[in-house]
């Protein structure tokens, strides 16, 4: 959580644990939505709510699965949300849910046949590989997932573009997925036992 | 590969003009390959986000790098989780002495240089009197100068 904040009660119980869940994840979940719908639009709350619905349904499921398990799961299903409302906005063929197809919710194709990389990956693990990173590319990844803007993150780390911390992202993620490549592949493995 | 699959990464990143953005969701919407690495950026960045929103967690790792890297040694990516620190380190005792001291370490020496004649990299006693020069030489056979050669010393020849 972010300090200073004022966090909400959290009732005890199921309800809860979801809230918890919910007031937890919400916000990150508006910020890259909002980056990939585009500003201002209504989408990118739809897209949220969507997602944070069917978490609600499923949660009796969900919260007996460990938390890298259930971010990839909100993961999954923002994705395949999202490729919906590309395709709708496309092909103009409305799949929003309604009274008519309310049971869509209830299927679940967002289950994974296999684990996928970043569902083996625990939070301490990617901060342990981050702080690995060289300086530049640490400070602008640090920034970057602060939710600061490629321009802003330059004009903080006094760098003259905002295409020179694009290539350093770049350059973060890709040795971030190196790092983190082995690690993932042995749960993956252990799992599969 | 089509070029809406360079501007994903900034796509995420909300970095692209309103045109543009609407091209790569159009692309999204039909290219398989695509929508595969774009999960995968997605799964990082939602990590990644949630890791890192704790700036103090965040600065705990990096001092706790930090640290590590002040000690000898630590340019090993595999440090353990339990390395000591600093501190740990400075309270133990100084380690034994490698070699025994007195009489028995002096012929010790002398043999040894006569098994490496020449080397005055192995020796103390070796330069104290003698007229020596540093030469380059591709294999030596003192241990100490390296596999691949190295400088030694070794005495000059009398003409």
């Amino acid at each position: 959580m972010v300090p200073g904040r004022e966090e909400p009660p959290v009732r005890e119980g199921s309800g809860g644990e979801f809230a918890a869940f919910a007031i937890r994840h919400q916000p990150v979940l508006v910020a890259i939505a909002r980056n990939v719908c585009g500003r201002g639009a209504s989408d990118c709350d739809d897209l949220v709510q969507d997602v944070l619905l069917r978490a609600l349904l499923q949660w009796e499921r969900l919260k007996r699965w460990p938390e890298p398990a259930r971010r990839a799961w909100l993961v999954r299903v923002l994705h395949n949300r999202f490729l919906d409302q590309c395709r709708r906005q496309g092909a103009e063929t409305d799949r929003r849910v309604d009274l008519h197809n309310v049971h869509m919710l209830f299927e679940d194709p967002e289950d994974s046949p296999e684990p996928e990389q970043w569902e083996c990956v625990t939070e301490d693990e990617l901060r342990q590989a981050v702080a690995r990173l060289n300086e530049k590319l640490r400070q602008a990844f640090e920034l970057h997932a602060r939710g600061l803007r490629h321009a802003e993150i330059a004009r903080r780390m006094n760098t003259p573009s905002a295409g020179t911390v694009g290539t350093w992202l770049f350059h973060a993620r890709r040795r971030l997925k190196v790092m983190l490549h082995d690690t993932a592949e042995r749960r993956r493995q252990e799992r599969e036992r | 590969m089509s070029p809406a699959c360079e501007d994903l990464r900034p796509f995420l990143d909300g970095e692209l003009p309103e045109e543009d953005q609407r091209r790569i969701r159009g692309h999204l919407a039909g290219c398989e390959a695509c929508a595969t690495r774009f999960h995968d950026l997605l799964q990082l960045e939602m990590l990644a986000r949630l890791a890192l929103e704790d700036a103090e967690e965040s600065a705990r790792w990096v001092s706790a790098r930090q640290a590590r890297e002040r000690l000898p040694g630590s340019w090993h990516e595999d440090v353990p989780e339990n390395w000591p620190g600093e501190a740990a380190l400075a309270a133990q005792p100084a380690p034994p002495p490698e070699h025994l001291e007195g009489r028995a370490w002096h012929q010790g020496a002398r043999r040894y240089r006569r098994r490496c004649p020449g080397c005055a990299s192995c020796c103390p006693w070796f330069a104290e009197g003698e007229a020596v020069e540093a030469v380059r030489l591709p294999r030596w056979s003192c241990p100490r100068a390296g596999r691949s050669g190295g400088a030694v010393l070794r005495p000059r020849p009398r003409r």
